[in-house]
């Protein structure tokens, strides 16, 4: 592996990431690089494991977890372009752990270095982004991410210094219906809600939606093409990226 | 407790399609959750009221024998009894010797959740007792025969229409020959029908909303003044109240007061809190002379020391309801329970089967909006969590969705195998025939519950994997 | 006994045993302290500010409420709104207070009997939620208090305390609570029928408050 720099931020690209939209992960990194650090990609990476924790599936979350752990302890930072990933990896692998004798340690001590993408811009590497070019954008909050990292001023505030002003959503705390499996075991349910947040996004009047979880994009954006509008969705990442000179793919 | 929710999922389809129910759905949110913001939002303290009402709550469960001991004692020196019943039919048989041992006819009824749990109204009817629910959101649904769709207003999904066609059928013989419709005239109506029940009522039947260990005092908290002329005019009170209802003193309840109204209504306190002790004492001019509490346990005391043991801190505020966007979506009908939300999610499944209830804790994004406008601070969210655990555990739950989370995992554990598996199904979503414009129209199996209502955006050409080492980057 | 059972089940999960004394001496101690939990802002108030708070609160839910200086400028008021050719019924409470209103327009109170005006006095109030503590005892029926259409109550400013833990104290100091003692703040209400608000579901369609500023 060699000698890492100091300030070495480890990426976790999440699945999703991983297999629908690449473009997330090399606008982090290129963010991230902007703002003074390193980035590495740790090879043993697939998934957090939130399918299995949601889905009953509790002993398999846990190791997972522990395998995610060992990958990850060894690096100053690890960021998670994902509120939902995120929050596994902070708010539940210690919770999932607290019993194990040699991971709950371990566990904590990750969680300390493990920061959502918008928090660690704002809070780590006080960063100030450059400036946008864009009409008005809409935000959405993703829910793992507001309730189980209290996500909520920090992906505003680097959109407010990039000169990107929000038109708020009616219902900011409102779930769109993705919720993992549930848009799929519950479709009609999940389908009520994703309509209820298209309608509050085009109420809005924007443009463009921005927001922090590709779950929630994914579902959002589908239900808003289904419906035949053409509100252009996006991660932060790609929004705030996009002023950067020359976004990095695998430099480091 | 016998529920329907083995039904969730065609009830819900219906409650998809119902315009009435779901325009009834959309007031009770804009409402109650908004009224809710503003009434929390005036007062600075709430949050710290919450972790003290959490705390009381956890405190007295860790010591609810002994609580329990001293209210009995307390309710027997102001000359009330208290009984015990371990199971439904325990509560109901109790209350129906009660009503007999006074040669009762005729019943009314203030609202409680606890006595839809047990089923007891059909239950009396069915011995000749005329039993009138006196809450006038559970009177206008004991007239046509349903459930409550809320637990706080149990009439929510009707409209004032509907409301007009039963009081219309039910008020004639009462001397209401005109269909009213106006909202305030059936209330008017509904006034002056019960006024006649309250009068001519042997027993007065109420649940609790909490019980004062320190003075042996039952709480009633309302809005219409329905409890306090169900209890104070006919001869003989019986409460009936689970076992978790019980705060230490006089001023743990006040802070329970100061959250329940505002968690639940938006309002800093409901018109009415009662705080009754004990049957008639001289000098008092009205009163029940016979005072009962009858201790509903049915399934609670196996909570505690376990997994669900945060859930007996519940005091069925309805908060989480009026915040949770599937409950928002399907109404209550659809958990086929009396309790239905999250809370109901969490509690159905513990006093019913798990097998018959096992859609209520899977019907969740897990959003978390319910644990924060929880009032005593109920982990929902883990709660259900734990329901999904249990049904792997005995199997409830699809085999293919067990073995397809395990061989996630399994995956997990194989970076290399995952990364091929991943790269093959990227070109083979990019080449999917029903497509345009970069997205997936129409997908197979359980992926195609997803295309019924959404398009699926299609994945760039290459996983990251593949576009990081083609690009040069190298992997630590 | 089924008493028996459920204590047992308890205990059994608690994993605790009925002879543990460290646990009985926690509730004993609790139960007789009587410390209060946190108080809002609102219900610490003191002098102007304490009445003030009773009005606003009061008023918002739907009280009617009159600043009168004594017994008999609250009967101008009452007959100010009392409808003509209407009775009022009072309980003796009201009656001892010696306020002067003509005399046919008071109706004996019968119990259980529904009036169309009734006039009592209460217990204390509470400013922070703008309550009427009413009783059981001293002299008012309570079912009157919610078998008239429109209640009118008299209370002294100085018998309006801060918050609910100054009731408790005043309860405990008088002896104990009464079989029934009712925080009234308001008319009664229901938003039972497509949640809209309606008064006068059972008890009074209207609350008139009237505050003496001298003594009753």
């Amino acid at each position: 592996m060699g000698v890492l720099q100091p300030n070495t931020i480890a990426l976790f690209v999440t699945c999703l990431v991983e297999n629908m939209k690449p473009a997330v992960a090399f606008d982090a990194i290129a963010l991230l690089e902007d703002a003074g650090y390193a980035v590495v990609v740790p090879a043993n990476q697939v998934c957090c494991g939130q399918p299995n924790l949601n889905g009953g599936d509790r002993k398999n979350a846990i190791a997972t977890a522990r395998r995610v752990i060992d990958a990850f302890i060894h690096f100053d930072y690890v960021v998670v372009p994902s509120g939902s990933c995120g929050g596994m990896l902070k708010h539940h692998y210690p919770q999932l752990l607290a019993e194990d004798s040699d991971y709950s340690g371990k566990s904590a001590r990750l969680a300390e270095k493990v920061f959502e993408l918008s928090q660690f811009l704002t809070e780590v590497a006080d960063y100030k982004p450059s400036a946008v070019n864009c009409e008005p954008v809409t935000y959405h909050d993703a829910c793992a991410g507001l309730r189980e990292l209290d996500i909520q001023s920090e992906p505003r505030q680097l959109l407010a210094n990039a000169g990107v002003e929000i038109t708020e959503l009616e219902e900011t705390e409102s779930c769109c219906g993705f919720g993992g499996t549930f848009c799929v075991k519950y479709p009609d349910i999940s389908a009520a809600m994703a309509e209820r947040k298209v309608q509050d996004v085009l109420r809005t009047g924007a443009d463009t939606l921005v927001m922090g979880d590709l779950g929630c994009m994914l579902n959002i954006e589908g239900k808003l093409h289904r419906d035949g509008h053409s509100v252009r969705v996006i991660h932060f990442a790609e929004l705030l990226a996009a002023s950067i000179p020359a976004p990095a793919r695998g430099e480091s | 407790m016998d529920v329907t929710s083995q039904n969730f999922i065609p009830l819900s389809e219906l409650a998809l399609d119902d315009d009435n129910l779901q325009e009834a759905l959309k007031q009770l949110s804009g409402r109650l959750a908004a009224g809710r913001t503003a009434s929390v939002t005036e007062l600075p303290e709430f949050d710290q009221l919450r972790i003290e009402a959490r705390d009381i709550k956890n405190h007295v469960l860790e010591h609810l024998d002994l609580y329990l001991g001293a209210f009995e004692q307390q309710v027997e020196k102001h000359g009330g009894t208290v009984h015990w019943a371990s199971s439904e039919e325990d509560a109901r048989q109790i209350v129906l010797n009660l009503c007999r041992s006074v040669n009762a006819k005729r019943v009314t009824k203030s609202k409680s959740m606890v006595t839809e749990e047990i089923n007891l109204v059909p239950f009396l009817e069915s011995h000749g007792l005329e039993t009138v629910e006196t809450d006038l959101g559970e009177y206008i649904i004991q007239l046509r025969g349903e459930k409550p769709s809320h637990i706080v207003v149990p009439a929510v999904h009707l409209s004032k229409e509907q409301v007009s066609e039963t009081f219309f059928e039910h008020h004639r013989k009462f001397g209401f020959n005109e269909k009213n419709t106006d909202r305030g005239a059936l209330v008017a109506e509904a006034r002056h029908v019960l006024r006649e029940k309250f009068v001519a009522a042997d027993v007065g039947i109420s649940g609790a909303n909490f019980l004062v260990a320190e003075t042996g005092t039952i709480v009633l908290v309302t809005n219409e003044g329905n409890a306090e002329l169900t209890t104070a005019l006919p001869n003989t009170h019986i409460v009936v109240t689970g076992i978790e209802k019980i705060v230490p003193t006089l001023e743990d309840v006040s802070t329970f007061v100061r959250i329940l109204a505002r968690s639940a209504l938006g309002a800093d306190i409901s018109a009415y809190t009662s705080f009754i002790t004990g049957p008639k004492r001289d000098g008092d001019l009205d009163g029940p002379e016979n005072f009962h509490v009858v201790l509903v346990d049915n399934g609670r005391s196996e909570m505690l020391g376990g997994d669900f043991q945060d859930m007996l801190r519940c005091i069925r505020c309805s908060a989480c309801l009026n915040h949770c966007p599937v409950y928002l979506s399907v109404g209550g009908h659809a958990y086929g329970s009396v309790y239905s939300g999250p809370m109901g999610a969490v509690l159905t499944p513990q006093l019913a089967t798990l097998d018959a209830t096992k859609h209520l804790a899977n019907a969740s994004s897990l959003c978390g909006r319910c644990e924060s406008v929880c009032p005593v601070m109920i982990p929902l969210p883990q709660l259900l969590r734990q329901w999904r655990d249990k049904e792997s555990e005995q199997k409830l739950n699809p085999a293919g969705m067990r073995w397809g989370l395990r061989l996630w995992a399994w995956l997990g554990q194989q970076p290399a195998v995952y990364r091929l598996i991943t790269s093959i199904a990227n070109q083979v979503l990019n080449r999917w025939p029903e497509q345009a414009n970069g997205f997936i129209q129409k997908l197979p199996a359980l992926a195609g519950a997803w295309t019924l209502s959404r398009d699926l955006r299609r994945p760039e050409q290459g996983t990251f994997s593949q576009q990081y080492r083609k690009a040069g980057g190298k992997r630590v | 006994m089924r008493k028996l059972s459920i204590m047992a089940a308890i205990r059994q999960r608690l994993h605790v045993a009925p002879e543990d004394q460290t646990r009985q001496r926690a509730i004993v101690s609790r139960m007789t302290r009587h410390r209060a939990n946190t108080r809002p802002a609102i219900g610490v108030l003191d002098g102007i500010a304490r009445l003030e708070q009773f009005v606003h609160s009061a008023t918002r839910k739907g009280a009617i409420v009159s600043q009168v200086n004594d017994i008999a400028a609250a009967a101008t008021t009452i007959l100010k709104v009392l409808p003509v050719g209407s009775h009022i019924c009072l309980t003796s409470a009201a009656t001892e207070t010696g306020i002067k209103l003509p005399v046919d327009l008071i109706e004996p109170w019968n119990p259980k009997t529904s009036v169309d005006n009734s006039l009592s006095t209460c217990f204390c109030g509470i400013a922070e939620s703008g309550s009427l503590v009413v009783r059981s005892d001293t002299g008012n029926s309570l079912s009157l208090n919610f078998l008239s259409d429109r209640h009118f109550v008299l209370i002294p400013e100085r018998d309006i305390l801060d918050s609910m833990e100054s009731v408790w104290a005043k309860v405990r100091e008088q002896g104990g609570m009464p079989r029934d003692l009712t925080f009234v703040s308001g008319p009664s209400s229901t938003g039972d029928i497509e949640m809209r608000m309606e008064t006068g579901a059972h008890g009074p369609r209207e609350l008139h408050i009237l505050m003496l500023a001298g003594d009753l």
